[in-house]
């Protein structure tokens, strides 16, 4: 045998050890953590519901904080919608959130985009690792993605994705990334309208609060022009959009106050989305929060139902404004 | 495109398949330098304009230099393809720090000037390609090297991906030559190759990735910071710095063996030296090299009055401390290891240990004396990483100040333990870093730790799939470029 020949099947020869050695670890995760039950299969239903609910729809874009606090059967039926709650997770990134919904938005529908803070700027292209995750459990998301993802998802994604299984296989529990963590971070905790209902009436165990940096980076900037270019599609299409500020808990929005303020501002001087809600509205007592900083329990849940209810009511019962010009082609020479 | 990527092990396999596919040297080399700009062009593609140009200027010089005999001539051309790189270098690195402090010298005698800074992107590698290419421009107006005719093999040259971004610094008379003749595929060399490739993974990736969370932190808010977790936090960049730099290099000297190709070694275990002078015998070898043959040999070297010869050595560190970053702190930093080394030239009469000696000397264990040796080397070494490590003059010194007090009290051993306990490999981090300088130690006659010949094969296996194993378990796949990208 040739010196090159016997270097590549040598070569191969070892890397499969390895290769059969990972394919066991997987399939170990895979009996723990079934890819059918993970929350991220959600993500299947959801888009399920996105392409076959009734028009006219509501559908409500946001994180996990759209999931866990929002009754969207109760806001889209008071409006005379049927809803879609596309909510999931945060740390897939609000490009991601975009762009799955907007080929599906159809004329007549309207749309209420509610990101955490966050996702303005440190999750807009999302977390790799999630997304490798994500994919694992619904692969035609795959076409959603911008390049910049995908070269992520490639260059650290998927190595991400396998040294976590391998420590949670070997007993270094990680969490939320599995999708299966608790009684209510499955696929099964989710009603038909895509809300999360499994920890109604549930006492949260209360997580480590986050929190929120904003420094106005090219990054925000590139949220905001792609908020503003949904809005647009969507104008086009004959779909209204709102803008609702995520649920926050007060405590901690006292706490991050400066940086809060600061990602509102920002928004407010450039989206063209109209604001159904101020930040402080959006806040809620302790009481009212399940187990992080944007999730709410029951109590929580109705109250911000109720008030976007009341607010998109008012706000669908006047006529569309007129197109706006962004931001950045207001600062142009000419429109 | 980074090496510690997935993308890159496809890109890798690829390249290797189709480069082996082919049979002439030609071929490979075309193939070698359209690989290599689309790893350049994976970060930025509009680097790779910039590249080739720089490299189309200094090929065209050096043939103009090589066939010019008016002598006048000759050096006109020379000098302007100096300008050139050193312009380039000059604006996208080194044109803020100028602006800046031309703007504070200005106001501070009472002039106001309007001087914009650029804020410039800088492109991944400019350093270390600008320099292999001025020293190829170098070394053919010296007469010392006959400059190729063939563009293909020069573009090569200077773009060739393995070392592209992060070094060796290569020099014409070694790494030319290889582009102009047929290469066979050697297993032993390619399987080293591999080997070596194995443990810089590892070094970069569980040591250097896993320390830099716990060091970031700490000098973010130096002056915040306690002197135990600031002492601590310096030891910590000093292997996380080696983890990191000398992973690249074996790396991508390892990658360059899979395809025939030799690189020279850039580092030879220099936290093992025992004098200043030695650790830069030992580290960043290519770069201290480059200095040597191109700044403090023309200047006079050593074959001078001591007096000039500690000038020499200080001018010399100063640029190359200039030449890593445009701020005050590398300046300082060289200018620290410049008086060190050249206290160290003036005072010690014995001759110096070379790249080559075994470090620490034959023994098995290292003698009391060269343990001191080496532990006040190290230390001195690390008062140079907190002005290498730190954003500003005033930041550096307080860290020194307080660093320094903590050491007094012992008060670094319980920081440690603190730090260690947010860091994912918790306390396996402090096992890690004696275990590594244990293994480079018993290791330290061999090209690298896993040359292991004669071991069984099962044995070997088993040690690069516990690698292999570690490196997906404790590794780290966020955002964490090698550091001396930025350079």
């Amino acid at each position: 045998m040739n010196p090159l020949r016997r270097f590549i099947f040598r070569l191969l020869l070892f890397l499969a050890i390895p290769a059969s050695l990972l394919g066991v670890v997987f399939g170990l995760y895979q009996k723990r953590f079934p890819i059918e039950q993970s929350l991220y299969a959600a993500s299947v239903d959801k888009h399920r519901l996105l392409q076959t609910q009734a028009a006219p729809r509501m559908i409500f874009v946001g994180g996990s904080s759209m999931a866990f606090g929002l009754d969207s059967g109760h806001v889209a039926g008071r409006c005379g919608y049927h809803p879609v709650n596309m909510g999931l997770i945060m740390a897939t990134g609000l490009e991601l959130m975009l762009q799955e919904v907007s080929p599906w938005v159809r004329p007549g529908d309207v749309v209420v985009l509610s990101p955490e803070y966050q996702l303005l700027e440190r999750y807009y292209h999302g977390e790799p690792e999630y997304l490798a995750r994500l994919l694992e459990c619904h692969p035609s998301l795959l076409r959603a993605l911008s390049w910049s993802q995908l070269k992520e998802l490639l260059d650290r994604g998927y190595l991400h994705h396998t040294g976590r299984v391998l420590r949670t296989v070997g007993g270094q529990f990680e969490g939320i990334l599995d999708g299966i963590t608790n009684a209510y971070n499955h696929r099964g905790a989710f009603n038909a309208n895509g809300d999360v209902i499994a920890h109604h009436g549930v006492q949260g165990h209360r997580e480590q609060r986050g929190r929120v940096e904003f420094n106005a980076s090219p990054i925000a900037l590139a949220a905001v022009e792609h908020l503003n270019r949904f809005h647009a599609e969507c104008q086009a299409k004959g779909v209204r959009v709102f803008f609702s500020h995520p649920p926050y808990e007060k405590a901690w929005f006292d706490v991050q106050f400066a940086a809060i303020s600061k990602a509102d501002r920002f928004l407010r001087e450039r989206l063209t989305i109209p604001f159904l809600d101020s930040a402080e509205e959006m806040t809620f007592p302790s009481e009212q929060m399940f187990d992080t900083e944007y999730h709410l329990n029951l109590d929580g849940i109705r109250r911000r139902s109720n008030l976007m209810a009341e607010r998109l009511t008012q706000a669908l019962a006047a006529p569309p404004p007129t197109p706006r010009l962004s931001s950045s082609i207001q600062t142009g020479d000419k429109p | 495109m980074t090496f510690t990527t997935l993308t890159f092990l496809i890109f890798l396999a690829l390249v290797f398949v189709a480069y082996w596919s082919c049979g002439h040297w030609k071929v490979q080399n075309v193939i070698l330098v359209v690989a290599s700009y689309a790893f350049y062009g994976w970060w930025d593609y509009r680097f790779c304009g910039l590249m080739l140009a720089s490299s189309l200027f200094d090929y065209s010089a050096a043939l103009a230099v090589h066939k010019l005999s008016h002598r006048p001539a000759r050096r006109v051309i020379f000098v302007l393809s100096l300008a050139a790189n050193l312009g380039l270098l000059g604006f996208f690195k080194y044109h803020d720090f100028f602006a800046d402090n031309f703007r504070v010298l200005a106001e501070s005698l009472g002039w106001t000037v309007h001087f914009s800074t650029l804020r410039v992107v800088l492109p991944v590698g400019i350093s270390f390609y600008t320099f292999q290419s001025m020293s190829y421009v170098i070394d053919v107006y010296r007469g010392q090297l006959r400059p190729t005719a063939r563009l293909l093999e020069y573009l090569a040259y200077v773009s060739f991906f393995p070392q592209l971004v992060a070094g060796p610094i290569e020099r014409g008379t070694h790494l030319l030559p290889q582009f102009l003749r047929t290469r066979t595929f050697e297993y032993d060399q390619a399987a080293d190759g591999c080997r070596q490739m194995l443990w810089g993974f590892f070094k970069k990736m569980v040591i250097a990735d896993n320390l830099a969370p716990l060091v970031n932190p700490i000098f973010a808010n130096a002056a915040g910071a306690e002197g135990g977790a600031l002492a601590v936090a310096t030891i910590f960049f000093a292997f996380q710095i080696y983890c990191d730099f000398s992973a690249y290099s074996d790396i991508a000297v390892g990658t360059a063996r899979l395809f025939g190709f030799e690189l020279m070694r850039n580092f030879a275990l220099p936290y093992f030296a025992q004098s200043p002078g030695e650790f830069w015998r030992r580290w960043h070898i290519s770069l201290t090299t480059w200095f040597r043959d191109y700044v403090y040999v023309p200047l006079g070297g050593a074959r001078v009055a001591p007096g000039r010869g500690a000038f020499n050595i200080l001018l010399t560190f100063v640029l190359s401390g200039f030449w890593h970053g445009a701020s005050w702190t590398f300046i300082i930093w060289g200018l620290l290891h410049g008086i060190s080394v050249a206290v160290e030239r003036l005072i010690c009469k014995h001759t110096p240990r070379k790249v080559t000696d075994t470090p620490g000397g034959e023994a098995w264990l290292p003698s009391p004396r060269t343990l001191l040796n080496m532990a006040l080397t190290f230390g001195l070494i690390c008062v140079g990483w907190i002005f290498f490590r730190a954003s500003t003059t005033g930041e550096a010194l307080l860290i020194l100040k307080k660093a320094g007090l903590s050491l007094l009290t012992l008060d670094p051993v319980p920081w440690a333990l603190a730090l260690t306990e947010d860091s994912p490999l918790g306390w396996g981090i402090l096992v890690l870093l004696p275990g590594l300088v244990v293994i480079e130690w018993i290791t330290r006659r061999r090209p690298h730790p896993l040359y292991l010949p004669g071991w069984p094969r099962p044995l070997r296996w088993a040690g690069y799939l516990g690698l292999i194993a570690v490196i997906l378990w404790a590794g780290t796949f966020s955002n964490v470029e090698f550091i001396y990208f930025q350079f």
